[in-house]
């Protein structure tokens, strides 16, 4: 079993706080693997058949987990295309080694923030070292930065150019599930198709 | 003459190592840094750097020669990028958020051609402000831009990487 410290995570994700069906979905997605333990850590049961390997590998495949345990909620591909990713990235020879992995509360984060952005093309992905997870689209000169970070927020940074050619920055930090109405003024579609 | 502590001379090239988990990519296709490459560590003063000029020879060689003390002092993953850029670029888009970038000569032991970028990195790593993620992405977009993946530095020429008789 896994330990992660999360304060209140359980209550805030209750249903009932307005957020979307979908969002409850994913979150039901992670009771199905992740319950709360006492004094408010998380226990992620570990698959029993898989006690071997690093904790880079151990890792891999909580996160690989979980996404197929969510496929359902995401664009066809998606979860195929995403446990690649995450393959490619923290593989042996891309892995630093003095990174802190993406925290379980990142990819949850992560994948909120997918669903309630509807994104239709995948992102690339990355991390700060410090336990994040990094979606980025790109179009042209257009970008879209979004940090999913352990706190369980979102930290997004863009570069647009609107329809009068000019460059508009814009930067914040919510939480994922505002990300779609936050972003709306940005004509979001460049990046997360329709 | 360039001593430890001086401001590099305007404009030098400097480079950095940017691991594969901090570069865009798309399969095994990189197009870029991420923002996040460039918001250094906690404990750092400094956005570390090597400085090019620190060696002799044409920019290409320099080039080659700053990459190899990286790959000497560090363990450099396969799939790594290193990432290039010139100081005059970095200075020029500090100032449009009202910073002040600024490359010093900074040696350490074994590593010679150690700089340091000051005022570009966010003061509190875990509270970046707005401004801090705008110039992040910019520097990662503009400034920045250039990379090279071991492919593209190992096609670069090499030869004896000898230190340049304008630093002290």
């Amino acid at each position: 079993m896994t330990y992660i410290d999360t304060g209140a995570l359980g209550q805030r994700t209750r249903a009932g706080d307005g957020r979307s069906s979908f969002a409850h979905s994913v979150v039901d997605g992670f009771r199905r693997m992740i319950s709360i333990g006492q004094a408010g850590y998380l226990v992620i049961e570990d698959d029993c058949t898989r006690s071997e390997g690093t904790p880079r590998e151990r890792r891999l495949e909580e996160i690989q987990l979980v996404i197929s345990s969510i496929s359902m909620h995401l664009p066809k591909g998606f979860a195929v295309g995403l446990n690649g990713q995450f393959a490619n990235m923290m593989a042996e020879d891309a892995w630093e080694d003095n990174d802190v992995f993406p925290s379980i509360l990142s990819l949850k984060a992560f994948l909120l923030m997918l669903i309630s952005t509807h994104a239709t093309q995948r992102p690339g992905i990355g991390t700060n070292g410090r336990g994040s997870i990094t979606a980025v689209w790109r179009n042209g000169e257009n970008r879209l930065t979004i940090d999913c970070l352990p706190s369980g927020n979102t930290r997004w940074v863009l570069t647009r150019v609107n329809a009068n050619g000019e460059v508009e920055r814009a930067a914040a930090e919510c939480q994922p599930h505002r990300l779609s109405e936050v972003l709306n003024a940005y004509g979001p579609e460049v990046w997360f198709g329709q | 003459m360039v001593s430890e502590g001086d401001e590099l001379p305007n404009p030098s090239t400097v480079v950095r190592y940017v691991g594969f988990n901090q570069m865009e990519h798309y399969g095994g296709n990189v197009v870029g840094p991420l923002p996040t490459a460039f918001e250094g560590r906690a404990t750092d003063d400094s956005l570390s750097v090597k400085w090019c000029e620190y060696f002799v020879g044409d920019p290409d060689h320099q080039l080659r020669c700053a990459i190899e003390t990286i790959r000497s002092s560090m363990n450099v993953k396969a799939k790594a990028c290193f990432c290039v850029a010139r100081t005059d670029h970095l200075a020029a888009a500090g100032a449009t958020f009202g910073r002040a970038p600024k490359a010093v000569y900074l040696p350490v032991h074994g590593n010679d051609a150690h700089a340091g970028i000051l005022d570009v990195m966010p003061a509190d790593l875990e509270a970046i402000t707005e401004d801090e993620l705008k110039l992040l992405d910019l520097l990662a977009g503009q400034a920045w831009s250039r990379f090279l993946t071991r492919e593209m530095a190992d096609e670069l020429p090499l030869a004896q990487c000898e230190k340049s008789p304008d630093v002290a």
